[in-house]
């Protein structure tokens, strides 16, 4: 399992108020928690609003806060709660909408938050690389365009594409090093 | 790893050879079948990265900022001039004696001026050093205001609450502390000030400031070390050739009492430990004590042996009986 972020997860910090500390735990983990509510909820604001949310909590709380677990497991521990929360709600509204929360898929997993966790990563490291290999990778990856199509969209080779595309896996190999050990093997 | 190869395989469109390559190149050993999976996996689980785009957490933060809500302990933060005139507005009200006029002196015209530092203590006592190398403590639930160029053009600060000040000498830009209706200017100095229900008062404990009714410089008078200066809701002045250094015990830690009154003492035992006093009891002694970061309880143990006198404190009372 790879190292997680390298930010600054002191709880102490967080206790005194440090708002600068709260805005980078902010920063490191908003996207991908609401990526993960999303696979629950099933609904994009929904998610949104259930991640923010839990962090003006998280910071009202901060002062009588105890977590026993790390705070990357805390924070999609609760917010898995959230969602389980929000679901029922939804469905004593809308009886007719299957019990989610009881489908062994919606139940809590420490693979589906690796999986996040990996997810973020290379979106990270996506919008990390350069802007034509960003761009051309974007959009085979994204949007589902083969190599071909790109080419002719942007109006360049179909050689162009392929070269730039290595480059955005050789990229990405290359930054989730640690996530898959075991050396680059040559070819 | 031929990146190059591998990224031909993947798209739809590969041809049949290149795949025959990488296969016979994987099926050498279990080190290679593993990397062909890990760059595999990692192109399959890019395409649900796709979800992450439409997030877009700078906008969000913003949204979370505002709902924290609570006024955040020191850290400085931008406030938008509205927001700054809404405050100013409130405090005009208060005071009933700050003129718009005033707004427009601490409204300078500098390429952003429509933002604002701010700075709120909540429930510490807590320091800010400002960009001139001044330092302010301010006392608890207490806020200052100052403009973004400040140490530019000017050094103006607006004050709510109680506040120490060690402002850094600089003749040709006076710090000036706008609180409630009363204006202090200074070149450098040590002086606190205090915005109290019916006052401002100003204790200065170096140098001298120059102390004045913000919004009439005719009202004013110099206020010299051991000296303490008061401005009063219905905007008179008042000096007094004497500070009582009790006054910044919030800050100094320490209670110091020279042949005072019981009476004073125990105003100001209670002021510093923010209760009532209850007196029930003629008081005609005087005290001479010291205390540095004592309880209340402690304080009040050893009164009780000097004057004879029975102190109790309740919840938020001290009482004192014969």
């Amino acid at each position: 399992m790879a190292a997680a972020a390298k930010i600054p997860v002191s709880l102490d910090g967080l206790k005194t108020g440090d708002i600068c500390l709260f805005e980078s735990l902010f920063r490191e983990y908003y996207r991908p928690l609401v990526v993960y509510a999303m696979k629950y909820v099933r609904d994009t604001d929904a998610a949104k609003e259930i991640v923010q949310e839990f962090f003006v909590r998280l910071y009202e709380k901060r002062s009588s806060l105890a977590i026993d677990t790390s705070l990357k497991s805390y924070f999609y521990r609760s917010v898995y709660n959230s969602c389980i929360n929000y679901i029922s709600h939804m469905e004593m509204r809308n009886r007719h909408i299957k019990n989610l929360a009881m489908q062994s898929e919606n139940e809590f997993s420490d693979n589906q938050v690796a999986l996040i966790e990996l997810q973020n990563r290379i979106y990270k490291s996506v919008e990390d690389m350069p802007v034509q290999c960003r761009r051309i990778f974007k959009l085979n990856r994204f949007e589902g365009l083969r190599n071909e199509q790109i080419a002719e969209k942007l109006g360049i080779s179909k050689r162009t594409v392929e070269t730039q595309i290595s480059k955005a896996l050789r990229i990405l190999r290359k930054k989730l090093a640690d996530y898959f050990p075991g050396g680059v093997q040559k070819y | 790893m031929n990146f190059k190869r591998v990224s031909r395989t993947l798209d739809p469109s590969a041809r049949k050879e290149d795949k025959e390559k990488l296969s016979r190149w994987s099926g050498v050993n279990a080190s290679r079948r593993d990397e062909l999976d890990t760059i595999t996996s990692l192109w399959e689980e890019s395409r649900q990265c796709v979800l992450f785009e439409g997030i877009d957490t700078e906008a969000d933060w913003g949204k979370v900022r505002q709902k924290l809500g609570t006024p955040l302990e020191t850290r400085h933060k931008v406030i938008p001039f509205r927001k700054y005139l809404i405050r100013i507005a409130a405090a005009v009200l208060f005071a009933a004696g700050l003129s718009l006029a005033l707004v427009m002196i601490l409204r300078h015209d500098g390429k952003n001026p429509s933002y604002y530092l701010s700075f709120e203590s909540l429930g510490q006592v807590k320091s800010v050093q400002l960009p001139d190398g001044s330092v302010v403590t301010l006392n608890k639930n207490s806020s200052l205001w100052h403009n973004r160029d400040f140490n530019r053009e000017s050094r103006d600060i607006i004050l709510q609450g109680e506040a120490y000040f060690e402002v850094e000498h600089n003749p040709q830009l006076p710090f000036r502390v706008f609180t409630g209706n009363s204006l202090v200017e200074v070149t450098g100095t040590r002086f606190s000030i205090c915005e109290d229900t019916s006052f401002v008062r100003v204790l200065v404990l170096s140098g001298s400031v120059s102390f004045q009714l913000a919004d009439n410089p005719k009202i004013a008078t110099t206020v010299s070390k051991d000296e303490s200066g008061y401005i009063f809701r219905d905007n008179t002045l008042e000096k007094q050739q004497q500070v009582n250094i009790n006054n910044i015990s919030w800050k100094t830690g320490q209670l110091v009492f020279h042949k005072t009154p019981v009476v004073y003492a125990l105003q100001d035992i209670a002021h510093h430990f923010n209760k009532e006093l209850s007196v029930e009891a003629s008081l005609n002694d005087s005290l001479t004590a010291q205390f540095t970061e004592q309880s209340l309880e402690d304080i009040l143990e050893e009164l009780q042996l000097i004057t004879s006198l029975s102190i109790h404190q309740t919840d938020n009372v001290i009482v004192v009986k014969p």
